[in-house]
């Protein structure tokens, strides 16, 4: 077969091997403590094939760098570098540089020449420091094994193969799709492979740094995210325990499995950091949730919403992007509900402008000219308000 | 990290490629002359250009685009939208729409509808309001909003200025966007004069 060409590779094992922890939790043997390999020094890029990657990475990273989407706050920017250095160890984050940027994916990626890459959407959906952990050490594994090298390699070997079989199908008038799809089966499952070996070794970081592992929970949180959309989109709920011959990472379920027995076995040693992780995003929530609360996806934003709360408290800040959330869907039901989310904010103190300009509008909506007052509070917060001369005007526009 | 479309090197050759394809296809696009001085009607709107715009044809579902470079460069759009309609077309048609115009707003509301819409319809990552202030549209009370915003497959900064007003019973925008760099100060003048010369 084909597809067997493009089995699993056996560098994890290896790599494992080398430092004497071949005879890993599989077998039921009590491993000791994970010890990083000594740190040989920052890698340089070997082979055409791999200074070229790097090239062209250096130059997208000069772009990324430009980029009006690069979130800048440097309380952030230094938490996550702390996480990851701690994660991985501080000689090997010295090779390494942390972007984050605007999006509201779950998502995260280390490139080949070191760059590593957090979406808002990610950090939103993160309830602690070692579940940050766990994430940055999932990227850090690709980074060390260089997936990314090999998976360019097998996929340009792919489609190298993929025309040739393909001129030879035309020159021979037989039908070469099944075949070329096998290539491209094969070179899935390679990836979804190599998504694997990322989650394992993740868990060894995690447990040898100062961190719990803790990513059973993100995996769960991530099953009940995408079955609250397709309850709301009305689309066909799936299975999250079986992958298909399409998917290129492992499926939710099995992730979620695979680090709960991991953390069965390892037991709740190490800092959680849940107050910590609040703390540090607490100033940047409006940032890290803008664009799920104005997104298309209500339901997708309110579990976020709702998760964060139930986990890490709900301040002010937390309530009054809920509050916006109903307001901007806008029925008459959400209405009542962020009236009452924003009064929620406002009697927990510390709440910010946002929540009286939210009351006032959601007030002036349900015909309640109490609204006006709530917005001169916000006026009265925020004077230089970006849209301060609209709300002005509807306060001098009359009764 | 979850979705390999979005991890590592495969995500960033795939969206450069898909942003090369993107920029290439005005080609399959109609064009027309709007000339200079000609009235184009849009909804209850008049407007009247200075200038000599492109304007694609068929392109959008409710009202005209038009550009002198190409929409990269700057991009007049002028759209009407009627309640129960979004005021803008949804990039990813299956998960929804964003910015739907409920049945009773206030020209308030316009703002935030605004920046839900464009998201959804642009697919920007970064959206900022700058300033929202009154203004008018045709003699009538409207929201003049100025605005940043940049998009996940590109650096480029950019800018906008959009002026809504409720006519009758839809919500006429007339939205100009540009690269921050030379092309929105370059074509915001006129941009704002086409907008205050519009009548009904």
């Amino acid at each position: 077969m084909i597809g067997s060409l493009f089995g699993r590779g056996m560098g994890l094992l290896a790599w494992l091997g080398g430092i004497g922890l071949a005879a890993g939790p599989a077998d039921g043997a009590a491993a000791g403590p994970f010890v990083r390999p000594p740190y040989a020094g920052a890698y340089e890029p070997q082979g055409v094939d791999e200074r070229g990657l790097w090239m062209d990475l250096d130059e997208f990273e000069r772009d990324l760098g430009q980029s009006p989407g690069v979130v800048r706050d440097p309380g952030l920017n230094a938490f996550v570098r702390q996480v990851l250095c701690d994660t991985v160890g501080a000689d090997r984050c010295g090779a390494l540089r942390c972007y984050i940027v605007a999006d509201s994916r779950f998502n995260a990626f280390m490139a080949p020449n070191g760059m590593t890459v957090i979406y808002t959407g990610l950090l939103a959906r993160l309830h602690s420091q070692a579940e940050l952990a766990g994430v940055l050490g999932h990227e850090f594994a690709h980074f060390e094994r260089r997936h990314s090298l090999a998976g360019a390699l097998r996929q340009r070997s792919a489609g190298n193969w993929s025309a040739w079989i393909s001129l030879l199908g035309v020159l021979t008038a037989v039908r070469t799709g099944a075949v070329r799809q096998e290539l491209q089966i094969g070179l899935i499952a390679f990836t979804r492979g190599q998504e694997g070996e990322a989650d394992a070794l993740a868990a060894r970081l995690v447990e040898g740094s100062r961190f719990r592992l803790a990513m059973a929970a993100v995996w769960r949180r991530a099953i009940e995210e995408d079955d609250a959309l397709r309850r709301e989109k009305g689309l066909r709920r799936v299975r999250h325990d079986i992958t298909s011959l399409a998917d290129d990472h492992p499926a939710d379920g099995q992730r979620m499995a695979m680090f709960a027995a991991e953390e069965l076995r390892v037991g709740s040693r190490g800092l959680d950091g849940g107050a910590e992780y609040a703390a540090a995003t607490e100033p940047e929530l409006p940032l890290l949730f803008a664009a799920l609360v104005r997104g298309r996806d209500f339901a997708v934003a309110d579990y976020v919403l709702r998760s964060r709360g139930e986990a890490l408290g709900w301040s002010g800040a937390l309530l009054t992007l809920r509050g916006d959330l109903f307001r901007l869907r806008g029925h008459p039901r959400d209405l009542v509900t962020a009236e009452e989310l924003f009064g929620q904010a406002i009697a927990a103190g510390r709440a910010p402008p946002e929540a009286w300009r939210g009351l006032g509008l959601v007030q002036l909506r349900r015909g309640n000219a109490a609204g006006k007052a709530a917005l001169a509070s916000y006026l009265t917060l925020a004077p230089s308000a970006a849209d301060a001369p609209l709300i002005r005007n509807l306060l001098d526009s009359g009764p | 990290m979850r979705r390999v479309r979005h991890c590592g090197l495969l995500w960033i050759v795939r969206t450069l490629a898909l942003a090369g394809l993107v920029t290439a296809s005005p080609a399959l696009a109609g064009w027309t002359l709007v000339p200079a001085g000609q009235t184009v009607v849009v909804g209850q709107l008049k407007l009247t250009p200075p200038t000599a715009w492109n304007a694609q044809t068929g392109s959008t579902a409710r009202g005209v685009a038009w550009t002198h470079d190409g929409f990269e460069l700057n991009l007049l759009e002028v759209t009407v939208t009627r309640s129960g309609e979004p005021l803008y077309r949804e990039r990813h048609r299956r998960r929804g729409v964003g910015g739907v115009l409920p049945p009773q707003f206030a020209l308030i509301d316009l703002v935030d509808l605004f920046e839900s819409g464009f998201r959804a319809g642009s697919g920007a990552t970064v959206f900022v309001i700058e300033q929202a202030s009154p203004a008018k549209l045709a003699g009538l009370p409207a929201v003049e909003i100025r605005y940043r915003f940049s998009l996940s497959e590109d650096a480029l900064p950019s800018r906008g200025l959009v002026r809504l007003a409720i006519i009758g019973d839809a919500v006429h925008a007339i939205n100009f966007t540009a690269p921050a760099l030379h092309y929105f100060d370059a074509g915001q003048e006129e941009a704002r004069r086409i907008m205050d010369e519009a009548r009904i």
